[in-house]
C-alpha cells in the first residue's frame, strides 16, 4: 500500500489547519514547529498526523516538569507535567512536537500504544519517572526503577537522598528483589509480567505432557550484552514469547544533569552510551549550540565527523566481537579488539581518554589534533579495509555462522515503524534512513556520505550492514582528515558560563545504534531544566519481542546481539 | 587463607601448596554491568592477554574464584549481585573495579545508585578510575594473587572472623 502524502504541506501549515492543535509555536530558535493539545484530542490528532500527513515515526515520547514561572511561550502557569510527543515525517525529515499539559492532580493521558507499540515502554518510563498515568496502556508498571521504589524522581518536588543512597537502604535493597513479577522464592509469576500474554502459558495440546516454562535470561548473563533481562516463555526449546525488561543500569543521568552546568553534562553523557561516547556528546553539544545560537568552526565540524566515525568503528568492533562470541567463535573478539586498541590510542592521544572523552564543547572541540596525529590516522585508515577483510574471512563465509544467522529473525518494515526502530537494524531491512545524509549535522553536508543498505532483514543482513558501515566509516573519517580545514578548533566568544535563553531544542545524530537525540529544555539558568536522551537502543530492544518469538532458545543470544544494545543508553 | 586450629593441623602440609596454587591461577567471574565492563573485556584481548597470568574469565559463579564488579550497581541490581556472590564457592574474593563500584562514581549523588559495593559484599581490592585502564585491572588481579601466595586472608574471611568475634563478645 502506498499513500501519497502531501509533503509540500509544511508541518506549520498542517498544525495551523488543525482545530485540535492549540497555540501553534516553534521550539528552539524557530526550528521545530509545535502545538498544544488536550488529553481528549491527543489520540485522534496523532492518528491523523500519522495516517494522513505521513508523520509515521515516533521520534520522542517524554515529559517535562511545567515551568510555572515562565509565561513567554504560553506555557501554563499551573504546576504539573507536560507530555512531549515528537513526530517525524520521513519523506522530508521534518519533525513536529505536540505538547499536552497535565496539571498536578490530573496526571492522566490516553496511551498511544495502540498507534505505536513501541510507545508502550516509553510510556512506562514516563509513568515511572514522572508518575503520569496512561489510560488504556496494556501493562503500566515501573520499568527502570524497582517496583518498591517510592516517588517519581524526575519531578522537581522529588527529594534526593542527602549524600546519595545510604548504606542501610542498599542493604535492605540487596535483601529483597523488589520485583513485583517474582514470587518470594525468586521464581517468576508469569501472569504479572508486563507485556506477556498469560494466555500463552497453558500448553495448547491437552494430554501432551509438556509444560510451558518461564525463564529469566539476565540481567547477569554472558550473552545479553550488558544487564538486559529477558523473560522467555519456552515450549521445550522453542521461544513462544519474549519480553525484555530493563532498569538494571539506571543511573539517574537525566536527573543529575539538572544540577550540572551545560558543559559538565557532557561528562555524564559520555557514560550514557559508553561504547560510542562521542555521539551522545555531539547530540548534546548541538542542542546547546542551537539554544544559545553558538556556531562551531569549520575545523571543529570536521573533527566532530572524524571522531564520530572513528568511534562508530570501535563500537562496531565491540558488536563484531560479540557476534562471534554469541555463535561460539572466540577469534573475532581477538581480531576486533586488536584494531579497537589502535583506534583507542588515537582517542587517548587527542582527548586523554580511552572511553570517556569529554571532548566536544559548545562552539567546537576541546583541543586541536596534536602534531603528527593526522598523518598517523591517515596512514592507519588507508589500510583499514584490509582489517575488515580479515574479519570477513572469519565470519562472512563461515559455514556455522551462516547457518546460525541466515534466515533467522526477520525484521519487517511494519514492525520497524511500529517499534520506532532506527539505525543499522532498520537499514538491514531496506529502510533507507540515515541522519548523516537526511539531516546532516557537523560537516556531513560537506562529505560524501554513502548509506549501507540491506534488504533481507535477517540476522545475517544486519551483520553485513554493520560490516559495510565499518568500511564506510573509515572512508568518511579519511575524507574528513583529508578535507580538514585550517583555522581555530573552537569559536571565540563562547561564554564561560553557558546560560541559554528560555526555550527547548531537540537535536539527533546517527549513532551506531540509530537515531540518538537530546531534548534540552532551558529555564534560563546555567543548568538544564530537562535533559532527555532519546535512546535508539531502547526502541530497538523492545522489538526483540516479535523478533525472538518462534526461535530456538539458542538463537536468542545471536539475535539480541544483532540488535547491538548498550544498556547505559537504554536505562540512562 | 585462615582456617581454625583443628583444620590447620590437618591441612598444614597442604596449605603451602594451596596458597601457591591460588597465587598462580585466578578465575574471575565476569560481573560486568557498565562502561567498566568494556575495559574488563579488553584485558582478555590480545594486547593485554591475561591468560598468560593464569587468569581466565568464567561465566558461572560456581567456577569462579573472584568477582570483578565492573560497573555501576543500582538498587535493582543489588540483590542480583548478592545472589551471584553467594553462589560462588569459598575461598572467594571481590575486586571493586571503577569508581562506581568503589563509591558510586559520578552518580554517587543519585537516587538509585549503590555508593560502594562494600555495603553488600566484602571487597578485597578497591580499584579506582573511571574506567580504570586495563593495566590497572591487571595490577589489581596480580596484587590479589600475590596476597594469596603469601597466605593472606581474604576480605570475606576477615569479615566472617569479625562477625564471629562480635557474636562472642555479645555472649560475654
Ligand atoms: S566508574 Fe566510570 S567507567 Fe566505570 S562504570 Fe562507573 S561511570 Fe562507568
Amino acid at each position: 500500500m502506498t499513500v501519497a502524502y502531501h509533503t509540500d504541506v509544511s508541518p506549520e501549515a498542517i498544525l495551523a489547519g488543525m482545530p485540535s492543535a492549540e497555540r501553534p509555536c516553534k521550539i528552539g530558535p524557530g526550528r521545530i514547529p509545535c502545538a498544544h493539545t488536550t488529553p481528549g484530542e491527543l489520540l485522534d490528532m496523532l492518528r491523523q498526523l500519522r495516517d494522513e500527513h505521513g508523520f509515521t515515526h515516533l521520534e520522542l515520547l517524554t515529559a517535562e516538569e511545567m515551568q510555572t514561572a515562565s509565561d513567554d511561550d504560553g506555557v501554563g502557569a499551573e504546576p504539573g507535567v507536560r507530555m512531549v510527543y515528537g513526530l517525524t515525517r520521513r519523506s522530508d525529515r521534518r519533525t513536529m512536537v505536540i505538547y499536552v499539559a497535565l496539571p498536578d492532580g490530573a496526571l492522566e493521558v490516553p496511551s498511544i500504544s495502540s498507534l505505536w507499540r513501541g510507545a508502550a515502554p516509553l510510556e512506562r518510563e514516563v509513568f515511572d519517572l514522572f508518575g503520569v498515568h496512561f489510560n488504556g496502556h496494556p501493562a503500566l508498571t515501573r520499568i527502570v526503577l524497582r517496583d518498591d521504589f517510592v516517588g517519581h524522581p524526575l519531578r522537581k518536588s522529588f527529594e534526593m537522598p542527602e549524600g546519595g543512597v545510604s548504606a542501610e537502604t542498599v542493604r535492605a535493597a540487596a535483601a529483597s528483589h523488589g520485583d513485583a513479577h517474582l514470587r518470594a522464592d525468586g521464581t517468576a509469576d508469569p501472569a504479572s509480567i508486563p507485556g506477556l500474554d498469560p494466555a500463552l502459558l497453558p500448553c495448547p495440546e491437552p494430554g501432551f505432557e509438556t509444560e510451558r516454562i518461564v525463564v529469566h535470561m539476565g540481567p547477569q548473563h554472558p550473552s545479553t550484552h550488558g544487564v538486559l533481562h529477558l523473560w522467555l516463555v519456552l515450549d521445550g526449546e522453542t521461544v513462544v514469547a519474549a519480553q525484555p525488561t530493563q532498569g538494571y543500569l539506571h543511573r539517574c543521568i537525566e536527573k543529575l544533569a539538572e544540577s550540572r552546568d551545560y558543559r559538565a553534562c557532557t561528562a555524564l553523557l559520555d557514560r550514557c552510551d559508553y561504547v560510542s561516547g562521542f555521539h551522545t556528546e555531539l547530540a548534546h553539544v548541538l542542542a546547546v549550540e542551537e539554544l544559545c545560537g553558538i556556531e562551531s568552526t569549520p575545523k571543529a565540524d570536521f573533527l566532530r565527523v572524524l571522531f564520530s566515525e572513528l568511534v562508530r568503528i570501535t563500537s562496531h568492533h565491540t558488536w563484531f566481537a560479540a557476534a562471534g562470541l554469541d555463535t561460539g567463535a572466540l577469534t573475532p573478539f581477538l581480531y576486533a579488539f586488536i584494531d579497537r586498541e589502535l583506534i583507542l590510542d588515537f582517542f587517548e592521544e587527542v582527548t586523554g581518554g580511552r572511553m570517556m572523552f569529554n571532548y566536544f564543547r559548545p562552539g567546537g572541540v576541546k583541543d586541536d589534533l596534536p602534531p603528527g596525529a593526522a598523518a598517523r590516522m591517515v596512514e592507519y585508515l588507508r589500510t583499514f579495509d584490509r582489517a575488515v577483510d580479515e574479519y570477513e574471512a572469519l565470519l562472512t563465509g563461515n559455514e556455522i555462522f551462516r547457518a546460525r544467522t541466515r534466515g533467522v529473525a526477520f525484521l519487517d518494515r511494519v514492525t520497524i515503524a511500529d517499534y520506532c526502530v532506527t539505525g543499522p537494524m532498520a537499514r538491514a531491512s531496506g529502510v533507507d534512513i540515515d541522519l548523516r545524509r537526511d539531516q546532516p549535522y557537523a560537516a556531513y553536508d560537506r562529505l560524501p556520505v554513502r548509506v549501507a543498505l540491506g534488504e533481507a532483514g535477517d540476522t545475517f543482513e544486519r551483520y553485513l550492514v554493520r560490516i559495510a558501515e565499518m568500511r564506510e566509516s573509515a572512508r568518511l573519517a579519511l575524507a574528513a582528515l583529508e578535507g580538514l580545514p585550517e583555522g581555530p578548533h573552537v569559536s571565540d566568544g563562547v561564554p564561560r558560563t553557558i546560560k541559554p535563553p528560555k526555550g527547548a531544542a531537540y537535536r539527533a545524530v546517527e549513532s551506531p545504534r540509530g537515531e540518538l537525540g537530546v531534548y534540552l529544555v532551558s529555564d534560563g539558568s546555567a543548568q538544564p531544566w530537562r535533559l532527555k536522551v532519546r535512546s535508539p537502543a531502547m526502541s530497538n530492544i523492545h522489538a526483540a519481542g516479535p523478533l525472538c518469538a518462534g526461535l530456538r532458545l539458542a538463537d536468542v543470544a545471536p539475535v539480541v546481539g544483532s540488535i547491538d544494545i548498550v544498556m547505559g543508553e537504554i536505562d540512562r | 587463607m585462615v582456617v581454625d586450629e583443628e583444620t590447620r593441623a590437618l591441612v598444614a602440609p597442604l596449605q603451602k601448596l594451596l596458597d601457591w596454587a591460588r597465587g598462580h591461577s585466578m578465575w574471575p567471574l565476569t560481573f560486568g554491568t557498565a562502561c567498566c565492563a568494556i575495559e574488563m573485556m579488553t584485558v582478555g584481548s590480545a594486547r593485554y592477554d591475561t591468560d598468560r597470568f593464569g587468569i581466565f574469565f568464567r561465566n558461572s559463579p560456581r567456577q569462579a574464584d573472584c568477582m570483578i564488579v565492573a560497573g555501576t550497581i543500582n538498587l535493582k541490581m543489588a540483590p542480583r549481585l548478592k545472589l551471584l556472590y553467594d553462589q560462588m564457592a569459598a575461598p572467594k574474593y571481590v575486586i571493586a573495579m571503577g569508581s562506581c563500584a568503589v563509591a558510586g562514581g559520578p552518580f554517587a549523588a543519585g537516587y538509585n545508585v549503590v555508593n560502594g559495593v562494600d555495603a553488600i559484599v566484602p571487597v578485597d581490592i578497591y580499584l579506582t578510575g573511571c574506567p580504570p585502564r586495563p593495566e590497572a585491572l591487571i595490577h589489581a588481579l596480580l596484587t590479589l594473587m600475590e596476597r594469596n601466595a603469601a597466605g593472606e586472608p581474604s576480605a570475606a574471611e576477615l569479615h566472617a572472623a569479625e562477625v564471629r568475634r562480635a557474636a562472642q563478645e555479645a555472649t560475654w
